[in-house]
């Protein structure tokens, strides 16, 4: 949980703020260029994370006694796939 | 119905061996019985009573007793506790009601009533009064209050869908999903939305939902719904059980049950109400396309505003590059050695006016040395010191020049050392080098005057000293060592000192004519 890779939102956040800080120029030259270069790893990762996301869809047990019980995982073949 | 009657009273009498009565003479428990059997079997087991509530008391018992009236007649009722516990709506006085039930006599209190069954509202179903006196109930509480709505996320990383397992409704929620937003991954809690045992469904899947959340990942939102049907098919939403699991969740919640014109309580408390299911899964993720319009859009700004910035530090550069400073590096070099020159300068300027001052001294103390016509000694003192001065001269005219070279030395490091940067040290170089040229200049200047002034002093030590070993004496006065000139300077009885080649005698005034005699003498 600690140590988690940052979320799509929390990337397109600072991606955003990456933006703000350059164009209000309240970054020195330098940062500005490593800000620039992280904004744009940034852009890619969430490129990527559209372009290759997969909807995973987990059926729970009706029971709600204790853990959750999957039972059963379905990907984006089709969540209609077994109905 | 007569015929029954007489056979009864018939029989009531003759076997007994009481007091004989009158045929016609019943007790109040016959009669009582006689008129509620009369009474059940006039009327139909089931009748169905219109009237308004009064004298409404639920007893702790759990039965209930009131009073049914219109205009001109009232009606006892009760209403049996196990009748009671189906209620769905809450019986209030003065309310227009159907009261379903059958006539009964309470014989204790002889006394006919109407035992009812079921209470409908009169002009609306009961389900929907039941409705809106939850509903006024709940808002009363502040269920329904915006301060309470929490926000739905804008990018959901995981999506609860609760809602039955089976129908079109959770198929249609995840093909928009998937049409929209597939970086959200979903979890369904299939749970019965209708009849029996569904509110208690709906709210275990929200409370599990809430302690799983953790479990499973982290639950964004969630959505609870069904698909349209009857106020009864949708009653589940509208207990108030299930609205207070939906007001205690913490994870935000949109309500989609039926369609757009089904308002429930569940839709009130909800975080956010959608029209339908559909319209709820739209609600909770952003299309992908949008999403990925808005990370162009910050790449590009990010893209110019870098561009921008590199633009302006490049201009800033080309400004800085166009000053004269760059343009004409030497100008800044040839300032410096202008000050340095000025520095030079008054430095020899000086040097000079101590020398010169010197000078004048010296030739002072020859003067004086001539004036007193020196004895040998002294002619000689005079030569050495002549000499001395020309020697003192010669060395600081050394030094002087030997200052001027090294500043000229510094001078030349100074115009060869043409990148500006080194201007600076230069410039500390040469600054110390004035130092040490101007203290060894105030030091030599301060040990020569030092020495000259003890030789002026001995000198003019001389110049009277030689005329007391002739014979010669000074007097002073005691008091105050002033040389006395004329016999009017002093009184009788003062005391004089008189200053001998070889020592002092002090002496007191006896006469001053003889002295006055002997200065009009001389």
């Amino acid at each position: 949980m600690a140590d988690k890779k940052p979320t799509f939102e929390e990337s397109l956040k600072k991606l955003e703020s990456i933006a703000d800080r350059i164009e209000q120029g309240q970054v020195g030259l330098e940062e500005s260029i490593k800000l620039y270069e992280e904004g744009m790893k940034l852009g890619q990762h969430c490129r990527s994370a559209l372009a290759k996301a997969e909807q995973k869809i987990q059926q729970l047990q009706a029971t709600d006694q204790g853990e959750p019980q999957v039972e059963r995982t379905l990907d984006t073949q089709g969540p209609t796939a077994g109905d | 119905m007569a015929p029954t009657r007489d056979s009864v009273a018939a029989t009531d009498d003759q076997p007994l061996g009481r007091p004989k009565r009158p045929n016609d003479l019943l007790t109040v428990a016959e009669l009582t019985s006689r008129v509620r059997e009369a009474i059940v079997h006039a009327l139909p087991a089931t009748v169905h009573v219109v009237g308004q509530v009064s004298n409404y008391k639920p007893h702790s018992s759990g039965h209930v007793y009131l009073t049914l009236k219109d205009d001109t007649s009232e009606l006892s009722c009760v209403m049996w506790r196990s009748a009671a516990k189906g209620m769905q709506f809450k019986l209030e006085d003065g309310m227009e009601v159907i009261a379903t039930g059958s006539v009964d006599v309470y014989q204790r209190a002889g006394r006919y009533q109407l035992q009812v069954r079921r209470f409908e509202p009169r002009g609306i179903g009961a389900l929907e009064l039941a409705f809106r006196q939850l509903r006024d109930r709940l808002a009363a509480e502040g269920l329904f209050d915006p301060d309470h709505k929490k926000p739905l996320p804008n990018y959901p990383e995981r999506i609860a869908i609760v809602t039955s397992r089976t129908g079109a409704v959770v198929r249609d929620m995840l093909i928009t999903l998937k049409r929209r937003y597939r970086l959200a991954q979903l979890v369904v809690m299939p749970v019965r939305v209708q009849g029996e045992g569904a509110a208690e469904e709906i709210v275990r899947a929200i409370g599990a939902l809430n302690r799983w959340s953790v479990q499973l990942g982290g639950i964004d939102v969630m959505i609870v719904g069904r698909g349209g049907g009857s106020i009864e098919d949708l009653w589940a939403f509208n207990e108030e059980s299930v609205a207070r699991a939906v007001y205690a969740s913490r994870i935000p919640i949109v309500s989609a049950v039926g369609h757009e014109t089904d308002v429930t309580i569940c839709d009130l408390v909800a975080d956010v109400r959608a029209a339908t299911p559909t319209a709820a899964a739209e609600l909770v993720v952003p299309d992908a396309n949008d999403v990925a319009a808005t990370v162009e859009a910050l790449a590009g700004r990010l893209r110019r505003a870098a561009g921008h910035r590199l633009e302006l530090e490049r201009s800033a550069l080309a400004g800085l590059l166009n000053r004269r400073w760059w343009r004409e590096p030497l100008t800044a070099v040839r300032q410096r050695e202008q000050a340095v020159d000025e520095t030079l300068t008054r430095l020899v300027q000086q040097a000079w006016l101590r020398l010169r001052e010197t000078d004048r001294r010296v030739t002072r103390a020859v003067s004086w040395v001539q004036r007193i016509q020196p004895t040998a000694f002294a002619a000689k003192r005079a030569v050495d010191l002549n000499s001395a001065v020309f020697r003192l001269r010669h060395a600081s005219d050394r030094r002087l020049r030997e200052a001027e070279r090294m500043l000229a030395g510094a001078d030349r490091a100074l115009h060869a050392a043409s990148p500006v940067h080194r201007v600076g040290r230069a410039r500390d170089g040469l600054t110390s080098a004035l130092q040490r040229v101007s203290v060894a200049l105030t030091t030599s200047h301060r040990r020569w005057q030092a020495s000259l002034e003890a030789t002026e002093g001995r000198l003019q030590a001389l110049s009277y000293k030689g005329v007391l070993g002739r014979g010669f004496s000074i007097t002073r006065t005691k008091t105050g060592r002033k040389v006395v000139r004329s016999a009017a300077d002093l009184s009788d009885d003062q005391v004089v000192l008189t200053e001998l080649s070889d020592g002092e005698v002090e002496s007191r005034i006896i006469n001053r004519k003889q002295l006055e005699l002997f200065g009009s003498d001389g």
